[in-house]
């Protein structure tokens, strides 16, 4: 057994020698956190930029608000509600690049009420196409495949690897981009990940085409990671029971979104072959 | 050679971190090697790592008990950054992207040491951290339990689990 043992710790340091070439030494030593992104390396967002932004963008869209209201000669008579949520704007972060779309965060957020606009019970939890921590739409995290299909009848659905479940309104050879995919996994065959079509729109407006910049004012406070792969940058928000998924192309904006359980990358590995 | 640590101010700069720094940085690496399997993953758990005792430098008083915040600090990060990876890993499953593994180094190595490395990474997180810090990082069963918050018997118990599985998994390669 030991000359087993001394096999294996040869066997296991030699390999990381191959890995890793003749010793070198230290480089130089940089007290702050690596912001440099490389491939498989992530990027970490100062826990302090966060917050300012997130101050500084409601501070300009409670300044856009108050222009808009006077601009319509409202006044002093409070706007509804909806118009008053603060969701942060496309162009009040980058302002040259969509120069349409400012003036409309108003009426997109109420198109896309989010949880907090949402006070009526005769309005869906979500909009249609809303995206959040709980789901999308009407389908949420943890719902059991037989509610599901009752609420999305319309569904293809395949099953693979060990007991998976996907629903989905795509092709099935349909690979990369944004599509809608339910993913259910045993045992509880419920769901714990969810992709969403083009459609679809975030928290606070975050869709297809926003920034990183945007998704880090739109969640403040969260905890968020970046990670490059060989698909894009993929930028994790961590929510108290679940992931959103953000999906960067090249140039650093939105390709696609999902959302996941805390539970979703251990047992989506039950899935492979999906 | 120029000071790894001359980008600092020197009086900021206590002289037990510059020679920690300059003596652990490559062991480190070797030790993160062995639980995240990628060499950039590993190098940023090492200089995370060490930024983080460098933020506490001032309590510096004691090289081991600084050593064994390392080694903590490494193991802890190495943990953080697979979850990471499979959470990634699983959501660009969902959007039926490709996501390929780190690139590796696998075809240098022999067909014995490539064998070593993949059953090392296909066991349980608790084996594979325990079986890394016996054999890369040299450690006793006591570091050990210190570096990843277990047990002396959870120590002992994950390295026999390891290495019986390791033995089976490669039969006549050893």
């Amino acid at each position: 057994v030991n000359d087993t043992h001394t096999r294996i710790r040869a066997l296991l340091n030699e390999s990381i020698d191959v890995d890793l070439g003749p010793r070198r030494p230290a480089p130089a030593f940089n007290s702050t956190p690596p912001v440099t992104v490389s491939p498989h390396r992530t990027l970490r967002i100062s826990r302090w930029v966060i917050p300012l932004l997130a101050a500084a963008s409601v501070a300009v869209v409670l300044g856009g608000t108050i222009t808009l209201a006077n601009r319509h000669g409202s006044g002093p008579t409070p706007l509804p509600p909806a118009t008053l949520a603060p969701a942060p704007s496309h162009t009040q972060i980058q302002p040259p690049t969509h120069p349409t779309q400012g003036t409309t965060t108003a009426h997109q957020t109420s198109t896309h009420p989010t949880q907090s606009t949402t006070t009526t019970s005769q309005t869906p939890r979500r909009g249609a196409d809303v995206l959040n921590f709980g789901g999308y739409g009407p389908v949420d995290l943890g719902m059991t495949a037989a509610q599901l299909a009752a609420l999305e009848p319309n569904l293809n659905r395949n099953t693979f690897g060990v007991g998976c479940t996907q629903f989905f309104d795509h092709a099935p050879g349909q690979v990369g981009g944004p599509m809608f995919n339910v993913l259910l996994t045993p045992p509880t065959n419920r769901v714990i990940g969810i992709s969403v079509p083009a459609r679809a729109v975030a928290d606070a407006n975050i869709k297809v085409g926003s920034t990183r910049g945007q998704i880090a004012v739109a969640y403040p406070g969260k905890h968020i990671e970046e990670t490059n792969s060989q698909a894009g940058t993929v930028v994790l928000v961590q929510g108290s029971n679940s992931w959103m998924g953000f999906l960067l192309d090249q140039s650093g904006t939105v390709k696609s979104m999902s959302v996941g359980s805390r539970a979703f990358a251990a047992q989506q590995e039950l899935c492979v072959g999906g | 050679m120029e000071s790894a640590l001359s980008g600092l101010e020197p009086e900021s700069v206590s002289v037990d971190f510059a020679g920690l720094y300059e003596s652990q940085w490559w062991p480190m690496l070797r030790v993160a090697l062995g639980l995240v399997d990628d060499i950039a993953s590993a190098e940023d758990v090492v200089q995370e790592a060490f930024a983080a005792l460098y933020r506490k430098r001032e309590a510096l008083r004691d090289p081991k008990a600084a050593n064994a915040y390392l080694r903590t600090s490494v193991v802890n990060r190495a943990r953080s950054a697979l979850r990471r990876r499979r959470t990634v890993r699983a959501h660009l499953s969902l959007i039926r992207e490709e996501h390929e593994p780190p690139a590796d180094r696998s075809a240098l190595r022999s067909a014995e040491q490539d064998a070593v490395r993949r059953a090392l990474a296909a066991l349980p997180q608790r084996q594979r951290e325990v079986l890394t810090l016996r054999f890369v990082g040299d450690l006793s069963d006591q570091e050990i339990a210190a570096a990843t918050g277990l047990s002396h018997g959870n120590v002992r118990s994950a390295a026999s689990r390891g290495l019986a599985t390791i033995r089976a998994t490669m039969g006549d390669q050893l």
